[in-house]
């Protein structure tokens, strides 16, 4: 019973440790990233100026619009928090916000990755060029602009409803950004192609993940039956400890690679496969009308990518198989060259 | 005969009611957490406590290593003064041990100003050395190791004194072995008592970073109810796992003492 309850007790120990690692990187990950807008006084007549914001600071959700900024939290939610400013604190007039305290010089959320909530972790950001890049844009209204407002952009194919536009992307992506500084209509959809091939390019590192996961479950149950004659197969669990935590650090070093991209991601729960389904619906369902080279070689890049995500997998627990089957005789076998080893050293000396 | 079916009928269903009314507050603690307001049956609350943010289990590590290391230093010195105030003779060793049993029974209340101004001197006022320390020389451990010791007979100590062995080597490869579930049990007391402490932390810390989790737990938003029963199940954890294992050695360790 005992020796049970402590093999359970090594098994849940290690899920812990497990899920603070996955913690870590899923917090990062799910950090919405936003670009900052601070106020800017604006002088009417002599002596009387106003603070405004650009209306693009304001957000849009089913609940309504939302003026937001950051403020640092504290007991458990400590760290850079979303709040939302009060209505009455704020007017829109035209395409500008007038703020009534002439001394709120806070920092404004005016672009977010993900759709904004409050009491949410936020992150500034900055937007950089990453190289070229291609988006598609669902239902973009009549671009005001026709692109400008990105320099390079250029409309590569279009269809009855949607867009393909090719043009020097930005880092992070911001889908509420490209929707503004390119003119598309509010209820306009952007999708970065290229943030969309980095999300297919992480699939091998998760199966990866998740294979060294099972096989460290596998390894646990072979453990638990070895368990039984435990003086017996004190070399053996000696070994599989040292395997299991290799695994672990092994699974640690890969969460650190996987960079998922935040405008894909959704709002409350990575785990919510119901939104990729959605969302991957909308953009493969259209992109298939389309005969662009960045339209097929995104549609390319998620059987590719699921392919070498399946093989990893496999070898994983072909891996862990073979290893149990044959670890008696490589253990012992490794052990008469140490020995051996050994006695020739102490011959020699 | 039948009134004696009868009579046993009635006990299992009272002791059946008075374990259902036990076991309440648990089943509550485990079906709340997949309970939500707005959607039902969720997990959600468990993705966000042991997946969405490492606040939870950051708080979780940092309470069991404070434990783990109050657990270890109560039971160092508790074996030392132990086994001097079961083996050993000493002038004043009568009074100590009374002055112990004393201080055993005080409420936790009476010493936490004296222990407040005396940290506060040594300047570990905010630190984790103003729960360790405290913690680490409480009565309760040396009394239970002190009742192991005096079973231990004296003629298995002389044995080994004639056969040559120091001080130390009868403690560790004599009387320990002997008094095993006597340890134990102090050591399992030890950590629940740690892993529970509530008044130490609010009066010593005053960083909320730096508070355990049992005391962190109440700081958890009232109407995320789902939320605080799965820190409620994560905080269970390590005393379920330490019970499950030891508790025969903690039965044999509050038995024993009484065997003479």
């Amino acid at each position: 019973m005992k020796r049970k309850v402590v093999c359970v007790g090594i098994l849940v120990f290690w899920g812990l440790v497990v899920c603070t690692i996955l913690s870590v990187r899923i917090e990062e990950q799910m950090t919405i990233q936003a670009m900052k807008v601070e106020a800017k006084e604006e002088q009417i007549e002599p002596g009387y100026s106003r603070l405004m914001l650009p209306a693009d600071a304001l957000i849009q959700d089913e609940n309504g619009t939302h003026l937001y900024f950051a403020e640092t939290g504290d007991g458990w939610e400590e760290g850079n928090r979303v709040v939302e400013r009060d209505p009455y604190r704020y007017s829109v007039e035209g395409d500008r916000i007038v703020l009534f305290d002439s001394l709120d010089l806070t920092s404004y959320i005016q672009y977010a990755s993900k759709p904004v909530k409050v009491g949410e972790l936020i992150m500034w950001c900055r937007t950089y060029p990453k190289g070229e890049d291609c988006y598609l844009v669902l239902d973009p209204g009549e671009p005001d602009q026709s692109l400008e407002g990105w320099g390079t952009a250029s409309v590569t194919e279009e269809r009855d409803g949607a867009l393909l536009v090719s043009l020097e992307g930005k880092q992070p992506f911001l889908e509420s950004q490209a929707r503004s500084e390119l003119g598309f209509s509010k209820e306009s959809r952007v999708y970065s192609l290229g943030d969309v091939r980095k999300l297919f390019g992480t699939f091998p590192l998760l199966a990866g993940m998740a294979v060294l996961l099972i096989m460290t479950v596998i390894l646990w149950a072979h453990s638990l039956r070895l368990t039984r004659n435990l003086r017996e197969n004190r070399t053996l669990l000696a070994v599989n400890a040292v395997l299991g935590g290799g695994m672990l650090w092994l699974f640690r070093c890969l969460a650190d690679q996987v960079k998922l991209p935040s405008s894909l991601l959704p709002a409350e729960n990575i785990l919510e496969f119901g939104h990729y389904a959605e969302e991957f619906g909308a953009i493969f369902h259209e992109l298939e009308g389309f005969s662009a080279a960045a339209a097929s070689e995104t549609l390319r890049a998620l059987p590719v990518n699921l392919a070498l995500a399946g093989t990893v997998v496999l070898v994983g627990i072909v891996l862990i198989f073979v290893l149990i089957i044959f670890e008696r005789r490589i253990v012992s076998r490794v052990s008469e060259i140490i020995s051996a080893g050994m006695i020739h050293f102490r011959q020699n000396n | 005969m039948r009134k004696r079916e009868k009579r046993h009928v009635w006990t299992t269903l009272f002791a059946g009611i008075v374990i259902f009314l036990c076991l309440v507050p648990f089943l509550v603690v485990f079906v709340g957490g997949f309970w939500q307001e707005e959607t039902g049956v969720s997990v959600q609350a468990y993705y966000d406590v042991f997946l969405g943010s490492p606040r939870y289990l950051f708080r979780f590590w940092r309470s069991l290593g404070l434990c783990l290391c109050i657990t270890v230093g109560q039971i160092i010195v508790s074996v030392m003064a132990g086994y001097g105030f079961a083996k050993c003779t000493f002038p004043g060793k009568g009074v100590m041990y009374f002055f112990l049993m004393i201080l055993m029974v005080l409420p936790l209340q009476v010493t936490l100003v004296p222990n407040y101004i005396m940290l506060d001197q040594m300047d570990l006022l905010g630190t984790d050395g103003a729960l360790i320390l405290p913690g680490i020389f409480v009565p309760l451990g040396t009394f239970i190791i002190t009742q192991s010791f005096r079973a231990v007979p004296d003629d298995v100590v002389d044995v080994a004194r004639l056969d040559g062995c120091g001080l130390w080597r009868i403690l560790l490869q004599v009387a320990v072995p002997i008094a095993k579930g006597g340890i134990v049990c102090a050591g399992l007391l030890a950590f629940l008592d740690a892993w529970n402490m509530v008044e130490q932390p609010i009066a010593y810390l005053k960083d909320f970073t730096k508070y355990p989790i049992s005391v962190a737990l109440a700081y958890v938003t009232p109407s995320e109810s789902a939320r605080q029963f799965v820190c409620c199940v994560l905080v269970m954890l390590p005393p379920l796992f330490l019970f499950s294992c030891f508790h025969r050695e903690m039965v044999e360790g509050i038995v024993f003492g009484e065997e003479k």
